[in-house]
């Protein structure tokens, strides 16, 4: 019984890790450009069926496209940018969302009629076994994801805090225009936003497309998961995202487990709407 | 009292005109035309002008998006089902009860959530969408994913017809009572402060409005109006289960479309906009049904949504009113 918590804990950290890096791109397009994308998780569906055709036509392992992916998310995140959000940021609020949701209803059907809504799945990748650790299970394919997200989120962290372009993206988060007096260009600064923020989710994709069902409709759940891990650090911030997907990933393992399969996604949201009534700041203050 | 509303009447006579003739064309129309499917159309049309104009409270007066009402729908639909089906229990109560639940359900959502601005509370109702989904889909008592057949027995009682014509008389006096409902609305204080809400929540809190408390009046009203589109949905298709109403979000986002298309914040924009875009996209279903992969009219909805979003978010109704003042040689005001 303990052992089988033990398990559900540890796959929560591995699903915690993942979570984080959607998170992540999330909170990059937040916390900069101060608009929130409702097809993220279209994106990371994209990144799923770029990772599934590389793998199906090129023989190409979903590893061995992360990098595919994320650069076509890179273009792919500022074609939206330049084509559509820069447009919809001028105007009202109200329009922005429904842009962005617009946006992840036309992605969504577009691949539905296109390659249909059958679900895929990757048969014979690299990473497509069970591996035992100490009496615990995992797929190999989860545990390869939480590693390079970790490894991934490593990297962003050291360009958002040790780069010159990564200084300026956050300060341009921080107060845009105290960055722009001292010769930051926002609109530069919104474009790479969207394109880093896709990459990341791009990075998830390809790691998904290891051991997930690739369908359609597959971002919007992570999507959600990804806006309570941003919920949890506070709107716009990257600080603690680490925390708080790994305690995502966990309350949804475990309560999957502790009460039932069936409470898994709503435990997740109980504990979103409490967050947001109790703590709108998030767990961890200043930036 | 009767002098404030003739007087109202000849201020508007054309208004009041018009609405008579586009009632009395409603009203013979099923006598007139003897296609089913055009009927049909009609009836999906009305039903689109209670959801859409239900969620203008919420969404175009207040500017609160809320993405969950396909759940409030669902309610309506379920709650009708379960009556007829399990207690035999005439479709009619469903009127009085489902807004009940409907409405305790939309306050209790939005109490904690109308405390959140704009994104958050778009995705916590989105969220809460696809969470009532899953639940039901598990949700023995209300057959879960299989869903609830309700047998064919047309009668009066039974809320069943034989021709599309009872529903739409049925849709028809549903649309008159729920825009009547919203037009006492926007004339009303209440609606009022809603629009102030809208255009600037803060300023409106410093002149006293307790914003928190009409924001969560509107969502209220608008869930408990949203059911009763859901009734006349289970007892036309017969059939009730979780997928049409909240899978992705679909239904919310039509509903939400018909009112952007027609303008929001108006009492005309859902009727113009479900009058345009339900027609539509039933023939483009009913035309591109023989390609074997669906999505096509979700496909079209998204696009539309995106172009509106990006260079016409005032809607038909700005577009009516600028024809008007044209024609009326209007020069001086500026656009709404």
């Amino acid at each position: 019984m303990s052992s089988m918590l033990i398990q559900s804990i540890l796959s929560g950290v591995v699903l915690g890790c993942i979570f984080t890096l959607i998170a992540t791109g999330l909170a990059i397009i937040w916390g900069v450009v101060r608009m929130v994308n409702f097809a993220h998780g279209s994106f990371m569906m994209l990144s799923m069926y770029i990772a599934y055709f590389m793998a199906t036509i090129f023989n190409i392992d979903p590893i061995l496209s992360i990098p595919i992916c994320a650069g076509a998310l890179f273009v792919f995140g500022v074609a939206v940018y330049k084509i559509m959000a820069k447009r919809l940021i001028q105007g009202k609020f109200l329009m922005q969302v429904f842009g962005t949701f617009g946006l992840m209803m036309a992605l969504d059907h577009a691949v539905m009629v296109i390659w249909g809504a059958q679900y895929r799945v990757l048969h014979d990748t690299w990473f497509g076994g069970t591996v035992e650790i100490g009496g615990y299970y995992f797929g190999e394919g989860q545990l390869i994801a939480a590693a390079l997200s970790l490894v991934v989120l490593g990297l962003v962290t050291l360009f958002l805090f040790y780069t010159k372009m990564g200084k300026a993206l956050r300060a341009s988060a921080d107060d845009e225009v105290a960055a722009e007096t001292v010769g930051i260009d926002s609109e530069k600064m919104y474009t790479y936003a969207w394109g880093i923020g896709s990459a990341c989710i791009g990075v998830t994709g390809a790691l998904m497309a290891n051991f997930f069902y690739i369908y359609p409709q597959v971002g919007m759940v992570f999507m959600f998961f990804g806006f309570v891990c941003v919920a949890l650090t506070g709107f716009g911030k990257t600080k603690g995202m680490l925390i708080a997907g790994l305690t995502i990933g966990i309350i949804r393992s475990t309560s999957g487990f502790v009460i039932g399969p069936w409470t898994k996604d709503v435990m997740i949201f109980a504990v979103f709407v409490a967050i947001l009534l109790l703590m709108p700041q998030g767990l961890f203050k200043g930036k | 009292m009767l002098n404030q509303i003739l007087e109202e009447i000849r201020k508007k006579k054309m208004w009041a005109l018009f609405t008579v003739f586009v009632l009395s064309v409603s009203v013979v129309i099923p006598f007139i035309i003897d296609n089913d499917f055009i009927i049909a159309i009609f009836l999906w049309t009305f039903v689109y002008i209670v959801l859409g104009s239900a969620w203008n409270l919420v969404g175009g007066y207040t500017g609160q998006i809320a993405l969950s009402h396909g759940v409030f729908v669902a309610v309506g639909a379920y709650t009708s089902a379960i009556l007829w089906v399990y207690y035999g229990i005439t479709p009619w109560l469903a009127f009085i009860i489902a807004p009940i639940i409907a409405g305790c359900i939309g306050f209790a959502i939005s109490y904690p959530t109308l405390r959140l601005k704009g994104s958050y509370f778009a995705m916590t109702t989105l969220v809460f969408g696809f969470i009532v989904w899953k639940i039901l889909l598990q949700w023995d008592y209300v057959r879960a994913s299989v869903g609830i057949n309700i047998p064919w027995i047309p009668s009066f009682s039974s809320m069943i017809f034989a021709t599309p014509r009872g529903y739409y008389y049925v849709s028809l006096v549903l649309v008159i009572g729920v825009v009547a409902i919203i037009y006492v609305i926007d004339r009303s204080k209440l609606g009022t402060y809603l629009k102030a809400i809208k255009q600037d929540d803060v300023a409106a809190e410093n002149r006293g409005i307790d914003v928190h408390k009409y924001k969560v009046y509107a969502m209220t009203i608008s869930a408990a109006l949203s059911s009763l589109g859901g009734i006349i949905w289970a007892q036309y298709v017969l059939y009730v289960d979780p997928n049409p109403f909240m899978e992705s979000a679909t239904m919310s986002l039509r509903i939400a479309l018909v009112v952007i298309v027609g303008g929001l914040g108006t009492v005309l924009g859902p009727i113009l906009g479900s009058s345009l875009m339900i027609p539509v996209e039933l023939y483009s279903r009913t035309y591109l049904s023989g390609w074997e992969r669906g999505g096509y009219s979700l496909l079209i909805y998204g696009i539309i949504i995106i172009v509106l979003a990006m260079y016409w978010p005032k809607g038909l109704v700005d577009a009516f009113n600028k024809i008007k003042r044209r024609v009326r040689g209007e020069t001086h005001g500026k656009a709404k």
